[in-house]
């Protein structure tokens, strides 16, 4: 059976719209949650709606202003931290051929093989003896080996598909390696790059054991403050504390995107 | 502009030697062609005078002055790769300025020098473009651009036409020789195609396995190959056992003068077209055994007795197939080796 241009499209775009919707709509019901006092069974809407979730969230003891600026700042400093790292690490990975690589990027992958908290533990001791327990710092330093693997994985693709040909050529025609690197690497890893500084953001921002045990409950961050809300089964708050989340999630990409594109100007980077 | 010279380089990577003790010098303001098959090590030896590559053994100096040590961006040397390598995320005019602005030359020069040199490539005004929006021709000329803006002392040119179709090829080929003369660069030319090279080129070094067969001139490369390896790469080769007589080559296709020292076992070599072919009667014959029509020549295959049998190239085309046809050779035409010489 074969269908005809229109009609294909027709429930292709069907299909995608459902999957859509199908997405969105766990938000939305989210975002009403969001306000909802009660909402018996067989109704399809809140029966009681009231805005003292929201104001409770936002209440100023509640500590959710600290929480949320040390949540960000975790998680801007691990995406620092981690590129620095990854960067150089894939470009290795992915253009140089040496004994041992296919284990290398293995073990790369390691930390997201296991559960975290065999992985936070193991280091715990560690850090206790160095002081960077309790400290921003020793938090990042966590977060880090879990963006890492993302972060590796998706630069070192990228330097596998560029190659080396356009550094060569930039270096035969005399540019110094900084200039190699600003004007050519850079621009050319972009899309790679911003895909591991969003893993790595949103990988950071969603921890939660791990901020825990090596924050000590000296840190608080965002999932701190209202995982405890969905064990005690005030969903509400919880909805609350999600939306902020991805508030800021969201707002986070949209700087980064806006600053790369403003910087780069460039029309090819901008094509799918 | 540089005269670069290459002492006993050697190259190996891992077991493999890719470069045996090629000693090469190249003139200054030469166009010179590393001619030979893929794989046999012309392209590292670019990389080699280029700075991309270390030789495993041996020197490298550009005017004298040894560099084999030194960085490519510390070398004159400019290499234009077979793909051409513009950055991508660049138009034209920022690639061609690039070198330019590595060298830290003023925004209000570099302007005027990338317009310049894009008049002559002659893709004037287009330096707003991406390479994406450029025919491979196009990319070819501002590959080139780039590279001659900064005025290399050498250009080195890694099988810059191979992907081009065959009527953009001769273009190309009359459009770089022109550049060459008119900025007067040294010019190394990495190709395995003969016609180009000798086309191109005031000298053609020819490497085959590994080996720097032969240095000469076009023509001598091609009528006076100087080994068996360099007379079956032109192709074309057809071989008669004989003897060397004072100072005479002795074999069943005649008696013929040669500048080679008296030896019992000799293999002539005679090319195609060197051969001419006859109505039967006068001088040696044989028969034609296989004719093929190709436009412009002809190429026959001839046999004298059971054991010698030669490929005929003509440009007439009436000897058929089972003729008889008396079988003459151009007594300068033949080219003695020893016979030990056998190639594997």
């Amino acid at each position: 059976m074969t269908f005809k241009m229109t009609k294909g499209g027709r429930l292709s775009a069907l299909i995608f719209y459902s999957f859509l919707a199908a997405s969105v709509a766990p938000l939305l019901s989210l975002l009403v949650l969001t306000v909802t006092a009660a909402w018996p069974y067989p109704r399809l809407s809140p029966s009681v709606l009231s805005w003292r979730y929201i104001a409770t969230v936002f209440a100023p003891n509640r500590q959710t202003a600290e929480a949320l600026g040390n949540s960000v700042l975790i998680a801007v400093l691990t995406t620092l931290l981690t590129l620095l790292i990854a960067v150089p690490a894939a470009k290795a990975l992915g253009l140089y051929r040496f004994r041992g690589r296919a284990t290398v990027k293995l073990l790369a992958l390691m930390p997201l093989m296991v559960p975290s908290i065999t992985v936070t533990m193991g280091m715990h001791f560690s850090m206790i003896r160095l002081g960077l327990t309790g400290s921003i710092l020793g938090v990042v330093i966590i977060h880090t080996v879990f963006t890492l693997p993302y972060a590796i994985r998706v630069l070192t693709n990228v330097f596998e598909l560029l190659g080396e040909r356009h550094e060569v050529q930039a270096k035969m025609l005399g540019a110094s390696q900084l200039m190699v690197l600003r004007n050519v690497t850079i621009p050319l890893i972009m899309p790679g790059l911003l895909s591991a500084a969003t893993m790595s953001f949103i990988v950071s921002f969603t921890q939660y054991i791990t901020t825990f045990l090596i924050g000590g409950g000296r840190i608080l961050t965002i999932p701190l403050l209202f995982v405890p809300h969905l064990q005690s089964g005030e969903i509400q708050v919880a909805a609350v504390y999600s939306w902020l989340f991805i508030m800021t999630t969201l707002g986070a990409l949209a700087i980064t995107q806006g600053a790369v594109k403003k910087f780069y100007k460039s029309t090819y980077l901008l094509q799918p | 502009m540089a005269n670069i010279k290459l002492v006993d380089v050697c190259k190996k990577f891992g077991a493999k030697e890719t470069l045996s003790n090629i000693a090469l010098e190249i003139h200054d303001g030469e166009m010179l062609a590393l001619l030979g098959p893929s794989g046999s090590g012309k392209t590292t030896l670019l990389k080699i005078v280029a700075g991309l590559e270390q030789p495993t053994s041996g020197r490298v100096f550009f005017n004298e002055v040894d560099y084999t040590d030194a960085p490519a961006q510390k070398r004159k040397a400019i290499i234009v790769f077979q793909d051409y390598g513009l950055f991508p995320h660049m138009t034209v005019g920022q690639n061609v300025a690039f070198g330019l602005r590595a060298r830290g030359e003023e925004r209000q020069q570099i302007l005027t020098k990338v317009k310049n040199i894009l008049q002559l490539v002659q893709l004037s005004g287009r330096e707003s473009s991406l390479p994406a929006e450029l025919s491979g021709g196009e990319k070819q000329r501002v590959a080139l651009a780039r590279a001659c803006v900064v005025e290399p002392g050498v250009l080195l040119l890694d099988e810059p036409f191979s992907n081009l179709d065959t009527s953009l090829r001769l273009g190309m080929r009359e459009f770089v020789a022109a550049l060459q003369k008119k900025l007067k660069f040294t010019c190394v030319l990495v190709t395995h195609d003969k016609e180009e090279a000798f086309m191109m080129s005031e000298r053609v070094a020819v490497i085959l396995d590994n080996r720097l067969e032969q240095v000469a001139p076009p023509e001598i490369i091609y009528r006076k190959p100087a080994t068996k390896k360099v007379a079956d790469f032109m192709g074309d080769a057809n071989y008669v056992p004989g003897k060397v007589i004072s100072g005479k080559f002795v074999c069943e296709l005649g008696v013929m003068p040669v500048n080679e020292p008296d030896t019992d076992a000799a293999l002539g070599m005679f090319q195609g077209d060197q051969i001419s072919l006859g109505r039967a009667g006068t001088g040696f014959s044989g028969t034609v055994t296989a004719r093929k029509f190709a436009g412009k020549l002809t190429y026959y295959t001839v046999a004298m007795g059971p054991h010698l049998s030669f490929k005929v190239t003509s440009v007439t085309s009436d000897f058929l197939v089972g003729e008889t046809v008396s079988v003459a050779v151009a007594p300068s035409g033949v080219n003695v080796y020893p016979l030990a010489e056998e190639s594997p």
